[in-house]
């Protein structure tokens, strides 16, 4: 199976234009990007894809020695990009992804002209002056929580908080949901995003790179935002008056606003 | 809440009460997630005033930090593009730290103008349900567990079917202790068992009434003693009885130890119920058989030869081999008998099938050949009769067999093969297959109606092998192959002695090979020594001088000149004497044995007997016989076999003739 199947790449948009990727983040799947990314299809060539484990990817290529770290990610990023020949890409990252995309344009700074980091976050816990949001019991608590399949990660994010196979019309209304991912990656994914610390490779970005704040996020707080912007040299820092952590879905004009007024 | 239990409404305005005391917890929330409104019920549940949470907190404020993330990544994006979710659980986080599990429900609500301008949504308690899903999980997974040992039975129960032996069906019943129900260690004790008896469960009305008996610590020992031996169970777990039962009689028990203390519902009671009367059962259907198993065995030994007929002219030697792992007993035979002073028969014959009916079937032919042969020994009038007579004996119907006459005079052996594999016959020749003299198995339909035979002349010294097909039978291996494969086996141990012959020959055409059938051979070896055998093993004072008139006689046959002759006979005679009244002090039963042999020129005497030999101080006489023995004999040697096994002695004595060499 090619690279393209593997991630389930979608490549739309005008054929001879300024390369666009969206990278979803963790959660969901490329789906996410369906009221930005059209925006700059009369524009760009715009490309979307799932992580593996994610929405239409395959799982059997999923392994959790090469997913082990955020890497990994950043490999498929890459291998993306070479199969599809694209230089001088525009590179959209929600969440994770935005760490996945300052990974891959750290390993091969040559193929990317510019990165948007919607909802960074280099570190998710809080760390001896460093706030990141989560305390480490919090993670852990998380964590273990998942593992224990009690929250209704994923499988059970369903009602059924212990599994319902008398009642399998659940689990496929669900499957069908953009956000449907198998537990067990759900659980690896979580981990490695939630234990992951890029605050190093921050630094190394010698790109034009974009910073999307929102409001209220919990997950990516603002002074984490500021923070990455701080130690990106010379990127932007826009704050969207969009609240949560998706503003992809909660406010999609604003955000396709202000990535085209970037790129 | 007043005195009776009924709430005191702040609003008089029914859907005001409705909404704020309705059992669950209602919000609003505005397009940014604030909280627009929240009802009595949830602000309650929160720990907080609907003030606090009113234009300050978002719903996922309200979240415990797991529940936090999983609304930022699944569902409020899912909310988003779905415009509705239902019934997703999540856990409140009240202002004190404690927990709600509860499960939520939300739907957008549209502006005037049609987009999204907040949302809805309901929050139900699942404290209760939770315990309820814990209980029923935990349901659930007895029931898994009951199906899972409820599979294993029926495995157990097919694995029993399956075994007919008694120690085949220990192995399940023990085993299935610690597949169905995870014992550390499962005995099977039954009724029969050597030392066991009704002592195991001494007067325990449960064990004998076919009940369970489930006990744990001191308890165990005190009740049942011996079972906890033989457990070597400590005090710490649980012991568990489970009688074998049939028709309402105990007849075992299999017990079992759970190192860690455990308790049985009453489904797995029920399974261990029925454990209990399957491996009863499958004990006394695998006693009923080996019972039988037995009688076919006695009935087979006790119908195979036990005497073979002795003739210094030939020597014979047989070997019986049941199949690996026989659990009934075939109808192979052999048989040999002499008929008069100068012919003897010998047979090797197959009954098809096993067990019983086999075995008597194969007694019956075996009388029947006797009898016919004595009237009539040509090989194809006994067959044509045995056609007939296997009419009245079904099951020894379809036999083969192959059976021959020796005329002892002039050495020609008269043969038929009915169905049977071909003798091999080994001479200075060689071995070759005598393949002549064949036709159809026992009553057998078909074929010439007079039964066919063969002749074939013994040459001095030559071997005649005659065996059932278990020994050339082998699934990979075309027959013919295999037949050919005995007779150069046969050719190369040419050089052995007769009783050495057989079974390295056996075990060289088996080897490789699983065995599924008896393997019966008879080997007739023809004028190969003449030899000279003279016992006597009563009391003594019997008459010496019949062996030295016998031994005389015999060597006189033998073309042994005289000086010889009477030499070899003086020696003997001393010999004996010896044995008889010093090997046996105080008059005890004698066994003594006198053997002789000539053979290119060198007379061979051996004198055996089961006493203790004692050459000086015990008495001159002896010394002195043994004084005389060596001046008649070329080589003597004396061999008083020394410990407690080998008692008795044999004394060999050699001496080579001086004019003639004997026949």
């Amino acid at each position: 199976m090619g690279v393209l199947e593997r991630n389930n790449v979608t490549v739309r948009g005008l054929p001879d234009g300024r390369p666009m990727v969206f990278a979803h983040g963790f959660g969901c799947d490329q789906n996410m990007w369906r009221f930005v990314a059209p925006q700059f299809e009369s524009t760009h060539k715009v490309v979307l894809f799932d992580h593996v484990g994610a929405g239409g990817s395959d799982l059997d290529a999923w392994d959790p020695q090469r997913y082990d770290s955020l890497g990994g990610y950043a490999r498929d990023v890459l291998e993306i990009l070479e199969e599809l020949d694209l230089r001088d890409v525009v590179f959209v990252g929600h969440s994770v992804s935005a760490m996945v995309g300052v990974l891959a344009a750290n390993a091969e700074p040559e193929r990317f002209g510019a990165l948007v980091l919607v909802g960074p976050s280099p570190r998710y816990t809080d760390d001896d002056g460093y706030v990141g949001g989560f305390s480490t019991a919090d993670i852990e608590e998380l964590l273990a929580s998942m593992d224990a399949n009690y929250l209704g990660w994923s499988g059970a994010m369903a009602p059924a908080i212990m599994g319902r196979p008398d009642r399998p019309e659940l689990g496929q209304e669900l499957t069908n949901s953009f956000c449907r991912t198998d537990p067990e990656i759900a659980r690896h994914f979580a981990r490695v995003t939630f234990t992951s610390d890029n605050r190093d490779d921050l630094g190394r970005v010698r790109l034009p790179t974009l910073v999307l704040q929102c409001s209220q996020d919990v997950i990516a707080p603002e002074a984490v935002g500021r923070y990455v912007h701080e130690r990106i040299p010379g990127s932007r820092h826009v704050h969207l008056a969009a609240t949560g952590h998706c503003p992809n879905l909660s406010a999609p004009e604003e955000t396709s606003r202000a990535i085209a007024a970037f790129v | 809440m007043d005195a009776a239990g009924t709430e005191t409404w702040a609003s008089d305005d029914p859907f005001e009460v409705l909404f704020d005391n309705a059992p669950c917890g209602f919000l609003s929330t505005d397009v940014d997630g604030t909280i627009t409104r929240v009802n009595a019920t949830l602000a309650a549940w929160t720990g907080r005033s609907s003030e606090e949470l009113v234009g300050h907190c978002r719903f996922v404020d309200l979240l415990s930090p797991g529940g936090r993330i999983y609304h930022e990544t699944h569902y409020a994006p899912l909310l988003r593009m779905q415009g509705a979710v239902s019934e997703i659980a999540f856990e409140l986080l009240a202002a004190d730290g404690t927990r709600r599990p509860v499960l939520v429900s939300a739907r957008t609500r549209a502006g005037p103008d049609g987009t999204p301008a907040g949302t809805i949504t309901s929050v139900f308690d699942m404290t209760d349900r939770q315990r309820y899903e814990q209980e029923l999980l935990r349901a659930r997974r007895r029931a898994e567990q009951f199906a899972g040992r409820l599979g294993l039975l029926e495995q157990v129960v097919a694995d029993l079917a399956a075994v007919p032996a008694l120690e085949q069906v220990r192995a399940v019943v023990t085993g299935a202790g610690a597949t169905a129900f995870g014992a550390d260690v499962s005995v099977l004790q039954l009724r029969d068992d050597e030392g066991a008896g009704a002592s195991l469960w001494p007067r325990d009305p449960d064990v004998r009434g076919g009940e369970v008996v489930v006990v744990s610590g001191p308890g165990a020992t005190a009740r049942f003693p011996r079972l906890v031996d033989l457990l070597d169970a400590g005090e710490a777990g649980t012991v568990v009885v489970v009688p074998l039962s049939v028709r309402g009689q105990t007849t075992g028990v299999l017990a079992a130890r759970f190192d860690a203390a455990r308790t049985f519902d009453g489904d797995e009671l029920a399974l261990l119920r029925t454990l209990g009367r399957q491996a009863g059962q499958a004990v006394e259907r695998a006693q009923l058989f080996e019972q039988q198993r037995d009688v076919s065995t006695t009935l087979q030994r006790s119908l195979l030869p036990h005497v073979m007929p002795e003739d210094a002219r030939y020597r014979l030697a047989t070997l019986y081999r049941p199949a690996v792992d026989a659990l009934e007993v075939g109808g192979d035979w052999y048989d040999a008998f002499s008929l008069d002073r100068h012919s003897v028969v010998v047979v090797v014959g197959d009954v098809v099938g096993r067990g019983l009916h086999a075995a008597a079937a194969m007694g019956q032919l075996r009388s029947a050949i006797r009898a016919l042969a004595a009237v009539d020994p040509e090989p194809s009038t006994v067959l044509w009769h045995l056609d007939r007579f296997v009419d009245a004996v079904p099951a020894a119907r379809t036999a083969t067999l192959v059976y021959g006459v020796v005329d002892l005079q002039d050495g020609v052996l008269r043969y038929a093969c009915a169905g049977h594999p071909p003798p091999v016959l080994l001479d200075e020749r060689g071995a070759r297959l005598l393949w002549d003299g064949r036709s159809a198995p026992l009553g057998a339909r078909f074929g010439p109606a007079v039964r066919a035979q063969a002749e074939e002349r013994l040459r001095p010294g030559s071997r005649l092998l005659l065996y059932t097909d278990g020994l050339v039978e082998r699934r990979d291996r075309p027959l013919a192959e295999r037949i050919d494969t005995l007779a150069a086996e046969v050719g190369s141990a040419a050089g052995i002695p007769l009783d050495a012959l057989l079974d390295p020959l056996v075990d060289a055409m088996l080897r490789g090979v699983r065995r599924r059938d008896d393997v019966c051979v008879l080997c007739f070896a023809h004028a190969e020594q003449p030899t000279f055998t003279w016992r006597v093993d009563q009391a003594p004072g019997s008459p010496l001088s019949d062996m030295r008139h016998r031994l005389a006689e015999w060597l006189d046959a033998q073309t042994v000149p005289r000086p010889d002759r009477d030499g070899a006979v003086l020696a003997a005679s001393e010999a004996v004497a010896n044995s008889v009244e010093h090997g046996y002090p105080g008059g005890r039963p004698a066994f003594v044995q006198v053997q002789a042999s000539v053979d290119h020129g060198v007379l061979r005497l051996r004198i055996e007997d089961h006493g203790t030999w004692k050459p000086t101080p015990s008495g001159r006489h002896r010394g002195r016989g043994l004084h005389l023995i060596r001046r008649l004999m070329d080589d003597v040697t004396v061999d008083a076999g020394a410990g407690p096994v080998t008692s008795g002695t044999v004394v060999n004595m050699r001496r080579r003739l001086s004019v003639a060499e004997g026949r």
